[in-house]
């Protein structure tokens, strides 16, 4: 069910769900970015976390859609 | 679980981690003043303090119930694939349910006492290598 996220608290919520469940994203440390781009009009979530107990923590980021709540696209961005 | 401060994090770990060890030496004092309760409490108690140093060192997190304790355990040995660090860790904690009923002998916590010992030996390896980096 779509739905349209209108603060950053929503953006967060979905995109912590969805690492959890998609990303196999066991321990979720911090939200370090948050932000809506202007252009495409996606919520942007950077945040760290880790798949493991002895993994160390990671950079991910999320898009997520904002008319839709529909996450467009994450990735991890440290290696 | 409860997330800690970073700058905390090397800290509190290292704590932990002398704690295990002063727990561990207690160990063998009861054993050679032949109490097994206290003995088999004194491991458990090694064996929690490494896990809470471990998950401190790792995950900066601040392991706060007993059901955790099974959590780390099955989780490390499932991304170690190290089948020991469980079944090390169950004999901890019948030692840790036996001073509440007493069934175990002093010998009984002694064979224990040699797989448990190489258990806060690998949990201390990983917790120095974390706090290392």
């Amino acid at each position: 069910m779509s739905q349209a996220v209108s603060d950053a608290r929503k953006a967060i919520e979905i995109a912590r769900d969805y690492a959890t469940r998609s990303m196999r994203v066991s321990y979720w440390q911090d939200v370090l970015e948050v932000e809506i781009d202007k252009e495409t009009n996606d919520w942007k979530v950077i945040f760290t976390a880790s798949p493991g107990l002895i993994d160390p923590y990671y950079k991910y980021e999320i898009f997520v859609d904002s008319k839709t709540g529909i996450v467009k696209e994450a990735r991890r961005i440290e290696q | 679980m409860t997330l800690t401060e970073p700058i905390e994090r090397k800290e509190r770990a290292r704590a932990y981690l002398d704690q295990s060890r002063e727990y561990f030496e207690n160990a063998y004092n009861a054993f050679r003043d032949g109490n097994p309760e206290k003995a088999g409490e004194f491991l458990w108690g090694s064996v929690a303090t490494a896990l809470k140093a471990l998950a401190m060192a790792k995950k900066w997190i601040e392991v706060r119930s007993h059901s955790q304790f099974w959590d780390i355990a099955r989780e490390l040995t499932r991304e170690t694939e190290d089948t020991s660090i469980y079944e090390s860790y169950k004999k901890a904690n019948s030692l840790h349910s036996n001073s509440y009923d007493s069934r175990l002998s002093l010998d009984d916590i002694k064979n224990s006492s040699k797989k448990i010992a190489e258990l806060v030996k690998k949990l201390m390896n990983l917790t120095e290598d974390a706090i290392k980096n």
